[in-house]
């Protein structure tokens, strides 16, 4: 998978910006404020049809309708043109091909990215929600269907915590039915995400050894229901959720909201055997989370046999020219988009084309 | 804003669901300038349909009498049941031709954000319906939303162990569809649901 150009009309402070990439690695240097990130967050619009740092009507330039980012992905030597259109009043539009899609989830794989950007720092930092987030977002990467078993998930979760809340201390009628259909979806959140942080351990190790050089990292997932092993089936984990429900009824009675399930999961991560959430220095946890995404990026180029762009926004500057050289030899042969406001945190093992940007212009 | 009358009727419009401003205006103005027999059928419409049509008093399906035409129908089969959330689902299910049973109408699916829980429908009735054991099969057709999901799993729980058989109906894909065109959510169930051929 290759963005071979990306064209931006309003897109932040790009009124027009049109962009060729070439295969390998190039990296986007200029002064803050230039619209580098801008450049990469419109590619990861294109892959993602949302922004990771900001609602959809905060992409629209000022003094415009709308924004325009019309992305040309290239995959097996065929090219494909992504076209969005987000509106600061209606509904945003998407083109394929042309083409008006029926749902603008059809576009999601035309381009696909992995993204790393100083926000990923909350996947190490943050609370629980960050990781199930990152996790999420992979898995859907992996397999789509989840993304519709996450929103049933969610809209049971409303609807069973709305009558608890009613209860009063007392089974209110109707809440067998309810764990059921919670434990249902439940049970394929918790069996897709056992599985998946099983497959990306080994790979976010490798890319932590190779890019921080000291220090063991261990990933591990921990469940809210009982663990019930990375190989579990959905029905194994929906069940261990159902024991669970009738467990904790007593307290989801006296608290009034759900307390069981995989809103409740969290993933451990651990170098040399210390929590990284507390113990990690502000630069190990900048690594760990670039290596994550790392991992994450060699997953799915591994199971979807389609490696995705890499995008790594600001991602090099905090880090010491030994880590930098380090950063360079390690990541994947992928087509990879880095930015920079100093031209010296790009290492020399990166190998990138440097583009520059200033004035409202990139000279390639 | 428009002057009284017009705006009361716009209003009237906008409280009908699925009804907005745009077309609740648009209806509005419509009637206004249709001629007079015409808003005096629609109102005499209204007020027939709301003193003429009754609640069959079995299925809670809309009658003109004590007893709907498919609960009075004797030709049908009274071994199954199908449930289902409103009338509207009958005559869609009445539309296949293919089921001769009869039916049963919740008045909607349970939804506790909505504040309706099972004693807000028809449940009570459905399982008293089941106690003379003429019924020997339950067919829950009720959506396949989270709420109507939910509501299909309380009435199996609550009509099991009376001993009559109770089954969901499938979902899938539509007929004459194109499995390229299919979304992503409809044809892995479909293939959940797969069977021997």
């Amino acid at each position: 998978m290759q963005l071979a150009a990306i064209e931006l009309n309003g897109f932040r402070c790009w009124s027009a910006l049109s962009l060729e990439f070439p295969s390998g690695r190039v990296a986007i240097v200029g002064a803050n404020a230039s619209g580098k990130t801008s450049i990469v967050e419109a590619a990861w619009y294109a892959a993602t049809l949302s922004s990771h740092r900001a609602p959809d009507a905060a992409l629209v330039m000022r003094g415009r309708d709308s924004a325009v980012v019309r992305a040309t992905a290239l995959r097996d030597a065929r090219t494909q043109v992504v076209e969005l259109e987000i509106r600061t009043q209606g509904a945003s539009r998407a083109q394929l091909g042309g083409a008006p899609v029926r749902r603008k989830r059809e576009i999601l794989g035309t381009l696909r990215a992995s993204l790393f950007a100083p926000e990923r720092l909350a996947v190490v930092r943050g609370d629980p929600l960050e990781r199930r987030r990152f996790l999420d977002e992979m898995l859907v990467q992996l397999s789509p269907r989840l993304y519709a078993t996450m929103r049933d998930y969610d809209k049971t979760l409303r609807q069973r915590n709305a009558l608890l809340k009613e209860a009063g201390g007392r089974v209110p009628p109707g809440l067998d039915a309810w764990d059921a259909s919670l434990a249902g979806p439940g049970g394929e959140i918790a069996a897709a995400r056992a599985e998946t942080i099983a497959l990306l351990a080994p790979h976010a190790a490798a890319a932590w050894s190779a890019i921080a050089g000291t220090g063991d990292l261990r990933i591990a997932f921990t469940p809210n229901v009982p663990d019930q092993g990375a190989a579990a089936s959905s029905e194994d984990w929906t069940k261990a959720m159902l024991a669970r429900l009738q467990e904790r009824r007593p307290d989801e009675l006296v608290r009034g909201v759900t307390l069981v399930g995989p809103h409740r999961d969290d993933v451990a991560l651990e170098i040399d055997g210390l929590p990284a959430r507390n113990h990690a220095s502000q630069g190990e946890a900048w690594l760990l989370a670039l290596a994550l995404v790392v991992g994450a990026h060699r997953l799915i180029a591994d199971r979807t046999g389609d490696e995705p762009v890499l995008l790594l926004d600001d991602a090099l500057e905090p880090l010491d020219p030994d880590r930098r050289e380090r950063v360079g030899t390690a990541l994947p042969d992928a087509q990879t988009i880095v930015t920079a406001a100093d031209p010296g945190a790009i290492p020399d093992s990166l190998g990138a084309r440097i583009y520059r940007v200033s004035g409202g212009m990139v000279i390639a | 804003m428009f002057e009284g009358p017009v705006q009361d009727l716009i209003d009237a419009f906008r409280r009908l669901p699925g009804i907005g401003m745009k077309s609740a205006q648009r209806l509005a103005f419509h009637l206004l300038k249709a001629p007079e027999e015409e808003a005096r059928s629609l109102a005499d419409a209204l007020i027939a349909a709301k003193e003429k049509v009754a609640i069959c008093s079995q299925c809670f399906n809309v009658s003109e009498g004590e007893l709907c035409n498919y609960c009075r129908d004797n030709r049908r089969d009274t071994t199954l049941l199908c449930v289902v959330e409103e009338p509207g689902d009958i005559v869609a299910l009445e539309r296949t031709q293919e089921f001769r049973g009869g039916y049963h109408v919740l008045g909607g699916h349970i939804s506790p954000m909505d504040g309706i829980g099972p004693a807000d429908l028809h449940t009570r009735e459905l399982i008293q319906r089941l106690g003379n054991g003429e019924v020997k099969e339950v067919i829950l057709a009720t959506n396949p939303t989270v709420e109507g999901e939910a509501t299909a799993i309380y009435l199996a729980n609550l009509i099991k162990p009376i001993g009559v058989r109770v089954t969901r109906i499938a979902s899938g894909l539509p007929v004459g569809g194109d499995l390229e065109y299919a979304d992503e959510i409809t044809l892995g169930r479909a293939l959940e649901g797969r069977r021997d051929v």
